[in-house]
């Protein structure tokens, strides 16, 4: 094996929905070559297909019933807390490699704070608090970062539904919009300034960087009309590759994956909409005044306008946002609920154990058939337009397997790739139900989401004799061990993934 | 002073985990092993974040739509 190196480039989101037509038509000659001398294929997501456990997949090579990481929430007496660094419960693979006497340089992965000793650099990414604490391994990395001008996570500064966001989700401005994908260039930009740094003062064996920007134009600009600031974006990231690939050498391999897919959304599912109409979840009665108007439509809107109101405006500012926000956030009574989704970001439902939960109110010897029943009723679900399956529903124990599977939530969902789940209780839930509660997105929204297929392209000597595009996906959870393989690294006999001999 | 409650498990086990305690300086006796695996089981975890920091993150999930 000639490989002493490995770069890994993770692009939050990336899909060949969006890489192939670009790809073709020149667009991005960097990533079009790496197609074209190394292997590319579909890179399986964790369930769900987010963000933090599907990098932590990444990272260790397990499946979050290993790791614990299920989503950025856990879920406490029916209120979310967000989880740290202190959550990974495996080790990452800049930890075993750091352990094996390799050098690394690791930049901007999500929970990454509290930071780790790695043997090399380290700069935690998503879910760091603040720029005030200390972010780096080693501490004083920190001072010279900032001194480069390098920003802590693209999330972390510029939320797509912060104030500062909306002003350009919401322009039609080029000019405005220009802004933004700059702002978003500059970022990634700095992210390799630092790779190009540090790889000078260590002899490095492993790199990993991770660009966000992508995964945040897209849940917004997906649509053809708009899709011109995503493909700004990906041209600058075409640039940077070429800069990242000539850091490596001949005896380095380079790995470009993205945690999770994308694709447009068309309509969004109400699951406790669905769990009201099941009989387990109940409501608490929620804003009336707000509820009403948004329930009136034209109605509501002319009677804003009586009050002096421009309508467009109030359902523009980000007061109104807010308030919409909250008055739909699940408002449930927990005293007399069996079942409850508390956020979307975990695709599950929770059954309201007595015992477990703070007011449970379902016997142990009842949970499993409640659980069954739910399964059941949400896989008859068909989209009344089409007459096709919404969303497929299993036990946490058929897709988690490990130490830490029981802190899952009871049931996973997997929706159809162009749906969405939506937590907000809707208040009329008689309405929704006759169209197996679905609803199309509306304007303004976020128009595409994750979805469990994301792009693989490995590029180096050991791999150019394959040149080829492969059909068959890949799990993320293989592309551990297989870094391991590549840098003749022990690798822990738990962990799921396998190494991709086949490309070897 | 935290309630405490007694409970039972095999000795061989238990001298198993006493070895251990020699092992590492992070616990001082197999009680306090067998009460950190325990926590860890049920996945109760202190939070490194203040109040405000974990206020600020939730902020920034819920600008990203998460």
């Amino acid at each position: 094996m000639k490989t002493k190196k490995v770069i890994v480039i993770g692009i939050d989101g990336a899909t060949f929905n969006l890489l192939d037509p670009w790809m073709k038509e020149g667009s991005l000659p960097n990533f079009a070559r790496i197609a074209k001398e190394g292997i590319s294929c579909p890179l399986i997501s964790t369930i769900p297909p987010m963000t933090a456990p599907a990098w932590v997949s990444f990272s260790t090579g397990k499946n979050p019933g290993k790791h614990s990481v299920f989503d950025f929430y856990q879920i406490e007496n029916y209120q979310k807390r967000v989880i740290d660094g202190g959550a990974v419960k495996s080790k990452e693979i800049w930890e075993i490699l750091s352990e094996a006497g390799k050098k690394v340089i690791v930049v901007n992965p999500p929970l990454a704070y509290p930071v780790k000793k790695v043997n090399g650099y380290l700069v935690a990414g998503m879910m760091t608090p603040s720029c005030k604490v200390n972010y780096t391994y080693p501490p004083e990395l920190k001072n010279r970062l900032e001194k480069w001008g390098y920003k802590i996570g693209v999330g972390l500064e510029i939320g797509m539904r912060s104030n500062l966001a909306r002003s350009y989700v919401f322009s039609k401005d080029r000019k405005k919009r220009q802004e933004l994908i700059d702002f978003f260039n500059n970022v990634e930009r700095k992210r390799v300034e630092v790779i190009e740094r540090l790889s000078q003062e260590i002899d490095w064996n492993f790199i990993f960087v991770l660009f966000e920007g992508t995964d945040r134009l897209q849940h917004y600009y997906w649509n053809k009309e708009n899709q011109y600031v995503i493909k700004a974006h990906y041209k600058a990231i075409d640039s940077l590759l070429d800069r990242l690939l000539k850091i490596g050498g001949d005896d380095t391999a380079v790995i470009i994956m993205s945690e999770h897919g994308f694709g447009e959304i068309t309509k969004k599912f109400y699951i406790n909409n669905f769990l009201v109409w099941q009989g387990l979840l109940i409501p608490k009665k929620s804003n009336i005044f707000l509820g009403w108007i948004l329930k009136k439509g034209k109605e509501g809107a002319a009677f804003l306008s009586k009050l002096g109101f421009s309508p467009e405006r109030v359902l523009r500012s980000s007061l109104f946002f807010r308030f919409y926000k909250n008055l739909y956030k699940p408002n449930i009574d927990f005293s007399k609920t069996q079942a409850f989704m508390l956020n979307e970001t975990s695709r599950g439902i929770w059954i309201n154990l007595l015992g477990r939960e703070a007011r449970g109110t379902v016997a142990s010897q009842d949970y499993e058939k409640i659980r069954t029943s739910i399964i059941k009723e949400l896989r008859k679900l068909r989209d009344p337009e089409n007459g096709e399956r919404i969303v497929e529903a299993f036990k946490r124990e058929e897709i988690y397997q490990g130490l830490y599977t029981h802190l899952a939530p009871d049931i996973l969902l997997v929706t159809r790739p162009d749906y969405s789940l939506e937590i907000t209780i809707e208040p009329e839930t008689e309405k929704l139900a006759k169209n197996s509660f679905l609803k199309p997105t509306s304007l303004g929204e976020r128009n595409a989401d994750h979805e469990m297929k994301g792009m693989l392209m490995i590029y180096g000597s050991d791999f150019q004799q394959l040149k080829n595009r492969f059909k068959q996906p890949v799990r993320i959870i293989d592309l551990a061990p297989t870094i391991l393989k590549l840098l003749g690294t022990y690798t822990p006999v738990d962990i799921d993934g396998r190494a991709l001999e086949e490309f070897l | 002073m935290k309630k405490e409650i007694k409970i039972n498990i095999p000795e061989d086990l238990y001298q198993k985990v006493k070895r251990q305690v020699g092992l590492t300086k992070k616990f001082k006796n197999p009680d306090e092993i067998i009460e950190y695996v325990l926590r860890e089981f049920i996945g109760e975890r202190k939070s490194v974040y203040s109040k405000e920091e974990e206020e600020e993150i939730k902020k920034r999930l819920k600008d990203l739509g998460y």
